[in-house]
């Protein structure tokens, strides 16, 4: 963990920031807190914190649409709090542009890994070439994939969803993200297509596809490529 | 089928008007009389005045009657007093036959004079009468439709409708109404006019329902004499049958009132049809209160009970991590906050289970003499963990016992200063008083909060309701009405007032214990 990172908490709530406040600060977090959406703009400006934590369901300015004026001239991380019924809210959060969710209530493991994730993103958006998670290894500079070390041939496609998927590793990302980097805007509604893609890409890289341990499916939201690694 | 003003074809045949014979004989009588009169007028003085001077008297006389009953009579009156006046005042007497001949221009005169005349006065009597007609009419249908705008029940549009066509008709009225404003009902309800005979619905009513067409009397349906139905026809079908009988056998409508009685019946159910919109409308705000209702206790649940367990489950989680075990201090903070925000989902859970008693009227009171003071002290050492701002008690001395249910009346205090905590400046006072004035134990929570605009007073203790902007700050709008609830149970009294300094005054008021059986505790 980069030394000193700072976390801006945007709950109504007392309670919540409350808990997160200690949860963050014992995990040596700096920790910054605003309850309502305006006041989290106002104090990523004058804060400049490396991630945000952001409670969907504000009153009155919405997490949503606090993400979208972030998203205008800020690419600070941004980790959504929902709650189960906040579907809808939270996939057009994430294709505002927010990086990651969280359903409440959640673990303080399950936050703490998925904060590493947006703060690596966001700090080294160049990736090395070589992606490697449990057995699956894939080298975007040489186009290949293996998986325990048996090269394996995937079409253009699966390829493309895997490197997608790699770019982000960790992340999650909608089905409306995935189709329009690989058919682009006009395959709005292709879902479909795009179950056939990642149904076939499991086969090939899965140990087990009906139970996935890589390519995992977000009830809902999308799919996340989780990074099976050893530092935890 | 097209609807179209249903009045504008409901009676394309002919209805002639009758007369009461009686009344027309009477015309002619007198007008008789009144040549008689002239006549032996003219037989008193014919010895001084010149023959032809006495017809001036049957002039007047043939106006007075055009005047008084129009061109029949007039005409009927100049033909008898040419005859009158050439028997008994053009000599010889007593015979059709003349001396001199110049007599015959006289009676030509007179009798074309008589018949100009006449016919003159009766149109000008004819154009009175037509206008007044007019204006009668003209003024029933305002004083219908003015009673019919203020009428907000169908009891009012009824009797709108039974009493003001009944009085401009002279008929008795009745409405056979379909229930409840449901067009595709086949059952009608009988709304007779105060003081009519009673009546059933009949065939002819029936068939004026189903079919939307006229019947009874000068119609081709069921021509009952005496009797008209006519359909209460609007867009959104028919409303039911306006039917209008005769005081007496042979009383009957003419066109004009044929007419009016159509204008009527459009009018009332346009009336009957705008209630029965009404009530649709008072229908589906009902609906959508209960979906409001649904929506808020669906948010209540998955938004309020869901934040203390974030707390809960992190905290948990956070010790069950054996790698990443927080210091012992952090530890104990996470707990306590977890407990606190424990004792929020108690406290909301009992809330709504004491909500949907007071919905079903099962709450039951576990009355107890409570100390006032007691109360407030343990309610706010409850509530010690969600108040972060100065209280201010002001209690004062030898304050009679009060009778209430510990638990709830607490319950409903803790409610109440949430409340204030929720909606005042963080940090800024809150003083609780309570003091004795007459028969009442008052107990005041007043705050320095953002205060309830006077819109909003009458709604406060309504069910999620919630000022307007003020839903910045979450809450579901329970907690107040929860406490009005367990108050009123208790036959106190629970009100709001702003407070003059700025902020919310909310008193409950306890009839104290009988002071007797204090003593003898």
């Amino acid at each position: 963990m980069i030394p000193n990172t700072s976390v801006l908490v945007v709950d109504d709530e007392r309670a919540v920031r409350r808990f997160l406040r200690t949860s963050l600060q014992a995990h040596g977090y700096t920790v910054y807190e605003a309850h309502t959406g305006e006041e989290a703009l106002v104090e990523v400006v004058n804060r400049r914190p490396d991630l945000v934590i952001l409670d969907l369901g504000l009153p009155g300015m919405s997490g949503l649409d606090v993400t979208r004026h972030l998203r205008e001239w800020s690419s600070v991380p941004i980790l959504i709090l929902s709650v189960q019924d906040q579907e809808m809210a939270k996939i057009a959060a994430l294709d505002a542009g927010a990086d990651d969710y969280l359903t409440k209530p959640f673990s303080v493991g399950e936050l703490m890994a998925r904060m590493r994730v947006a703060i690596r993103h966001a700090v080294a958006p160049a990736k090395e070439p070589i992606f490697k998670s449990g057995d699956l290894s894939v080298d975007l500079a040489n186009r290949s994939v293996t998986v325990k070390g048996q090269e394996i041939s995937l079409t253009p496609t699966e390829y493309e969803l895997l490197r997608i998927l790699v770019m982000n590793a960790g992340k999650v990302l909608t089905h409306h993200q995935i189709i329009h980097t690989l058919w682009g805007a006009t395959y709005q509604a292709e879902t479909h297509l795009l179950r056939v893609n990642i149904s076939n890409l499991r086969k090939k890289i899965e140990p087990d596809s009906s139970r996935p341990s890589y390519l995992v499916t977000e009830p809902g939201v999308g799919y996340r490529l989780r990074v099976v690694d050893d530092e935890a | 089928m097209t609807r179209t003003n249903p009045a504008n074809n409901l009676f394309r045949f002919q209805i002639f008007r009758p007369r009461r014979l009686s009344r027309y004989y009477l015309d002619y009588v007198i007008s008789f009389g009144i040549i008689v009169l002239i006549t032996l007028l003219g037989l008193l003085i014919r010895k001084h005045i010149n023959p032809t001077n006495l017809v001036m008297p049957y002039l007047l006389g043939v106006v007075s009657v055009a005047v008084l009953y129009g061109r029949g009579p007039a005409m009927f009156a100049s033909v008898l007093g040419v005859i009158a006046f050439d028997i008994f005042l053009v000599p010889p007497y007593l015979t059709f036959a003349v001396e001199d001949t110049e007599y015959l221009i006289t009676f030509l005169a007179l009798f074309l004079v008589g018949i100009v005349i006449s016919n003159l006065t009766a149109e000008v009597k004819e154009q009175m009468l037509e206008a007044q007609w007019g204006e009668a009419r003209v003024l029933s249908l305002y004083n219908l439709s003015q009673d019919l705008a203020a009428a907000y029940c169908v009891e009012d549009v009824t009797k709108a409708i039974t009493g003001n066509i009944g009085n401009a008709l002279d008929h008795d009225i009745y409405l056979f109404l379909n229930d409840d404003g449901d067009t595709s009902s086949p059952e009608l309800k009988v709304i007779t006019a105060p003081g009519a005979a009673p009546r059933q619905v009949d065939t002819a009513v029936m068939f004026t329902y189903l079919q939307e067409l006229a019947s009874g009397s000068g119609t081709p349906h069921y021509p009952q004499a005496g009797v008209i139905n006519l359909p209460l026809l609007t867009n959104s079908g028919c409303m039911g049958v306006i039917s209008l009988s005769a005081k007496e056998p042979d009383d009957m409508l003419g066109p004009e009132q044929l007419q009016l009685f159509e204008a009527y019946a459009n009018l009332s159910a346009l009336a009957l049809e705008r209630l029965s919109l009404n009530k649709q409308a008072g229908q589906t705000q009902l609906l959508k209160e209960k979906e409001k209702f649904q929506t808020a206790l669906l948010n209540c649940v998955s938004h309020d009970l869901r934040t203390p367990l974030v707390t809960i489950t992190g905290t948990l989680s956070s010790l069950n991590d054996e790698i990443h075990l927080p210091d012992i201090e952090t530890q104990r903070n996470l707990v306590r906050d977890a407990l606190s925000e424990a004792e929020r989902l108690n406290w909301l859970v009992s809330n709504l289970l004491n909500m949907s008693r007071l919905e079903s009227g099962a709450l039951k009171l576990q009355l107890e003499t409570v100390d006032a003071q007691d109360l407030i002290g343990t309610t706010l050492g409850q509530m010690k963990d969600r108040i972060d701002c100065p209280v201010t008690l002001n209690i004062s001395e030898e304050l009679p016992l009060i009778s209430a249910d510990f638990v709830l009346v607490e319950q409903a205090l803790i409610n109440i200063l949430d409340n204030a905590v929720k909606y005042s400046p963080e940090g800024s006072p809150i003083e609780i008083s309570v003091r004795r004035e007459d028969e009442w134990v008052y107990i005041d929570v007043a705050d320095c909060g953002l205060g309830i605009p006077e819109d909003d007073m009458p709604f406060i203790f309504d069910k999620f309701y919630r000022v307007e902007g003020h839903t910045k700050l979450t809450g579901t709008g329970l907690g107040l009405a929860i406490a009005k609830g367990i108050i009123d149970a208790h036959g106190a009294k629970l009100s709001a007032m702003p407070r003059p300094e700025g902020g919310t005054i909310f008193r409950m008021g306890f009839p104290h214990e009988n002071p007797s059986q204090q003593d003898a505790v």
